[in-house]
């Protein structure tokens, strides 16, 4: 530890996106959801840490990538759909610097997103399309820790009575992950941070050394946790488990008092799909039927009950680099305080979700290139660093049993288990006992059934999704969440019924196959 | 060049109003175009219907299932779940699930077939099923006993008390008060909601980098392998064992409770429920905002439900605010459009700058416009340079305005553009 050092900070990002991917349809509306998010935030950061690493800044981030999500950036139908997106992006940017030719407030904007998507595209291309790639790079340079997360973001405390499915969520993430980034993971993202203590076993059995809890999933831990969540604590089956920081949350989050509220930074609904004639942006819709969003925004926040105002870049800039500073100041404060009491460099842990940045706050990425740059070079009083390099450096901790909760509203699992998404648990864990009863019965399979098994996994696993019950709570688009439950329970209920009853009906599961295509070397054994 | 295409403009003149019908007539006067080159014919202004569509967001049009995505089905059909295909209501199990959802709430289901059911309420006195809920084991008073509607399989249990363990029984009672049991379920455990009165304290070490099956090997052999491994590993240092990661020099001993009291004004569970409160909003409009800009076809595609669950742009914005909330509005926006073709191979300027051709040699361009004179030479030139043919595009735009009409005020100093201010 450097002398000078009073604290460390460790900055995680949480990325996922559900598996989304529809081979039979041309065009599908919801695969927008990835196509925004590695515009908007994944390229970005991978630009933003390149500049780290050209310049041989000494940075340590934390990035969790969901299975689903890394599966979806690996697949080629994927990749060729987001290269057309892009495209499509960039050919409106360049309609828009012509359109906006003679209108000197909207034209510089133009030229900025045009810049903006070529620079995108060369990036996307000069990693091969390949993301995961990137971010792995970055892992093997040290400079970030990739975390895992459950296979398909399942919330574990709802499957807790099930520790086979538990085990499977966990085993198939570590199994993906070391496919993807050359090694086993070190650390867990919990789907919305929500823990109980059934899902250790199956942890320590992936290797996984730590977790992230929300705040009171440390401070409720038993026996009461000397330092609060300044430290973490080791559980009883040796995980380190390390809580929210509040403060750091709240600036961040806080509707009131959140940096992304900003008036000078980018306005998120104004969106040049809603303003401009309707004929024109069609072709760049998502679909072509409904007005949405294009990507393309010219206005800042602006304050309230006032007309939006253009957006002006450098002042949005100017924000950015001035939050960047007052979180620093808020740490170094926070930092001092706190040693002062622990008489021990505290950890300030501030976890986000990744597409925060870029996303819904566009200088986000930004921000996060001139926190971190203010770190490395102004200051030594805050040590940049990830859970397991923490761990290296600290291996002494405190003993408690975390309490169980998550970050969803009121912390536990009400979002995710309400009137509105209750029905699906009981279809779940007949299909998840079901899945256990193939999976003891037939442990050398012939090929036919071995795929079948293999499927019968993949559905299950989709089914067991927390992104679906959290879609049928917040209302937004039900029927699509309906569906994808529905859908894969019943492709689940016909594979069993092929395997135990009838026979395998080849080209049925090829067809199957083909559709939900995600982790091709699925074990279903560990549901046995 | 073989053929020439003509190369034609039309002035298109955006309007946003609430009462289009009545708004849309009259900009089209208003900003007057230039018509003499615009338009082909010198008849009366005929604006196509499309032309007067709001630019403020429609409400999408529903379609019939399939409809929107007729087109591009590379999966065989039969692999999609049969859209008519529904999950059994149920399985007939008869058994009683039991999960504590928060520290004051359970959620309880029964899996019974309708037949099932009736056969129940059938032989039940009050003619519905009762579920107990029981603390700690299925043994005495019930902590709570609740009658459910005769049609229900699942109900939500409110018990109020974290850090508890509970278990479910789901039965009846006979004629003269007899209970008759149908399932029990599995112990739940609610999560508890307040800070430990353990403040007993041990620390343990344990490297990072030291494998757990290293660890494991080590405590397996002197202690019962279903110990936690912390706790074996306590275990095994209490002993005396050697062998074990040395523990870092322990600054931990000296706690007072002067330093205690400081680190809890630092950080209270009310300060993290008003982060939750905010934290929540933010996280799931996030989230939300991902899967509700895209809701809309999917779902009208279904043809499930028709209700389109709302533009984005109607929310309002937790950092920004509400747009579109003010009276009476009239946004008028002059646009240009140039379109044309020619050889695919060609190539075109249209003021000076070179432009994309479609692969069939069309082309189409707009731009916004306005007041002021401008013009546009369009020329096509053929690939190997021999050939060319080019229009000569005028356009002059003068608005006025009564009210509070300009949205874009025009930059005064704003000249015709030259062909190099295009590019």
């Amino acid at each position: 530890m450097h002398p000078t050092t009073q604290g460390y900070l460790s900055l995680v990002l949480h990325a996922h996106l559900p598996f989304v991917r529809h081979p039979e349809h041309a065009q599908f509306l919801e695969e927008n959801w990835l196509y925004e998010a590695i515009t908007e935030t994944y390229l970005p950061l991978v630009q933003v840490m390149d500049g780290w690493l050209r310049e041989g800044m000494d940075t340590r981030l934390t990035l969790s990538l969901s299975p689903t999500l890394c599966a979806m950036l690996l697949d080629p139908l994927l990749q060729d759909r987001y290269v057309r997106h892009l495209d499509g992006l960039i050919e409106l940017a360049e309609k828009e610097m012509l359109r906006t030719t003679w209108d000197k407030a909207y034209a510089p904007l133009a030229r900025m997103y045009q810049e903006r998507f070529h620079s995108l595209r060369k990036t996307y291309f000069d990693y091969g399309r390949n993301l995961v790639g990137a971010f792995r790079k970055f892992q093997e340079a040290g400079k970030l820790e990739i975390f895992t997360c459950a296979a398909t973001h399942a919330l574990l405390p709802l499957l807790a009575d099930h520790p086979p499915s538990l085990r499977a969520q966990i085993l198939v993430a570590r199994d993906y992950h070391r496919h993807c980034f050359g090694q086993p993971p070190r650390g867990i993202w919990l789907p919305e941070c929500a823990y109980v203590e059934g899902v250790e076993p199956c942890l320590q059995e992936a290797g996984i050394r730590c977790f992230i809890t929300d705040t009171h999933g440390i401070l409720h831990a038993r026996p009461r946790p000397r330092y609060g969540v300044f430290a973490p604590l080791f559980t009883r089956h040796g995980l380190a488990a390390f809580g929210r920081d509040l403060d750091s949350a709240r600036q961040v989050w806080s509707k009131h008092e959140g940096y992304p509220g900003d008036p000078r930074y980018r306005d998120f609904y104004r969106d040049i799909g809603f303003d401009l004639d309707f004929d024109y942006v069609k072709p760049h819709l998502p679909v072509p039927t409904a007005r949405s969003f294009t990507g393309i925004k010219y206005h800042s926040i602006t304050g309230h009950g006032q007309e939006k105002l253009v957006y002006d870049r450098p002042a949005a800039l100017q924000a950015a680099g001035e939050h960047a500073q007052h979180f620093l100041d808020a740490r170094l404060r926070q930092v001092a305080q706190l040693s002062g009491i622990l008489e021990r460099p505290p950890l300030i842990l501030s976890p986000y979700d990744a597409e925060l940045f870029g996303h819904w706050w566009y200088e986000g990425p930004e921000f996060l290139d001139y926190l971190v740059r203010k770190l490395v070079f102004d200051q030594q009083a805050i040590v940049l660093t990830t859970p397991p390099d923490y761990l290296r450096r600290h291996p002494t901790q405190q003993v408690a049993a975390p309490s169980a909760s998550s970050w969803g509203e009121e912390g536990y699992w009400k979002v995710w288990l309400n009137e509105t998404n209750e029905w699906i648990y009981p279809h779940l864990r007949i299909a998840q006992e079901r899945m256990t009863e193939l999976a003891r019965r037939f442990p050398t399979p012939d090929p036919l059934a071995e795929r079948a098994l293999k499927q019968a996994a993949r559905e299950l696993l989709l089914a067991q999704s927390s992104d679906w019950p959290f879609i049928l709570r917040t209302g937004t688009s039900p029927d699509y969440a309906r569906k994808r439950v529905k859908d894969h329970l019943l492709r689940f209920i016909t594979l069993h019924e092929q395997l135990t009853t009838t026979r395998v009906d080849e080209t049925w599961l090829a067809g199957v196959e083909a559709m939900d295509n995600l982790f091709p070397d699925v074990d279903y054994r560990y549901w046995a | 060049m073989k053929a020439e295409k003509p190369i034609k403009a039309v002035k298109k003149t955006g309007v946003a109003a609430k009462a289009p019908p009545v708004a849309a007539a009259a900009p089209a006067a208003k900003a007057k175009a230039a018509p003499q080159k615009a338009a082909p014919k010198k008849t009366a202004l005929q604006v196509p219907a499309i032309l007067l569509e709001g630019d403020a967001p429609a409400t999408p049009a529903v379609s019939g299932p399939g409809q929107r995505y007729a087109l591009g089905s590379s999966v065989p059909a039969e692999a999609a779940a049969a859209t008519g295909a529904e999950l059994p209501e149920a399985y007939g199990t008869e058994r009683l699930l039991l999960t504590a959802r928060d520290p004051h709430w359970l959620y309880a289901h029964w899996d019974l077939t309708r037949e099932q059911q009736k056969k129940y309420n059938t032989a039940a006195a009050d003619k519905h099923l009762v579920l107990r809920i029981y603390k700690d084991a299925v043994t005495g008073q019930p902590f709570s006993e609740i009658h459910v509607h005769p049609e229900s399989r699942n109900w939500f249990v409110h018990v109020g008390l974290g850090g508890a363990k509970f278990l479910g029984e789901l039965g009846y009672y006979k004629t003269a008060g007899r209970w008759v049991r149908v399932s029990t379920s599995d112990a739940t455990l609610t999560p508890p909601d307040s800070l430990s009165d353990d403040v007993s304290v041990s620390f343990e070490t344990l490297p990072v980098d030291l494998q757990y099956d290293e660890l494991i090997r080590i405590v397996k052999a002197a202690v019962s392998a279903n110990v936690p491994l912390i706790e074996a590993i306590q275990q095994l240092r209490a002993a005396g064992y050697r062998g074990l990661p040395d523990t870092e020099s322990l600054f931990f001993e000296r706690w007072t409770p002067e330093q205690e009291r400081a680190l809890a004004e630092v950080i209270t569970m009310d300060n993290v429920r008003r982060v939750w409160m905010g934290s929540l909003e933010i996280t799931e409009l996030i989230r939300r905002h991902l899967q509700e800009q895209l809701s809309s076809a999917a779902l009208s595609s279904w043809g499930e439900t028709g209700a389109w669950s709302g533009a984005a742009s109607s929310l309002s914005s937790p950092f920004g605010g509400a747009e579109r909330k003010k009276s009476f509005w009239f946004n008028v926006n002059a646009e240009l459009i140039i379109y044309g073709a020619t050889e695919p191979s060609a190539a075109v300027t249209i003021g000076g700058r070179q432009i994309k051709l479609r692969p069939d040699g069309t082309f189409s361009f707009r731009f916004a416009l306005p007041d002021g004179q401008y013009d546009l030479p369009a020329v096509a030139t053929s690939s190997d340079g021999t050939d060319s043919r080019s229009a000569e595009l005028k356009f002059s735009r003068q608005t006025q305005y009564r009210g509070d009409v300009g949205k874009h005020p025009q930059d005064p100093k704003l000249k015709t553009p030259l062909a190099a201010n295009v590019a």
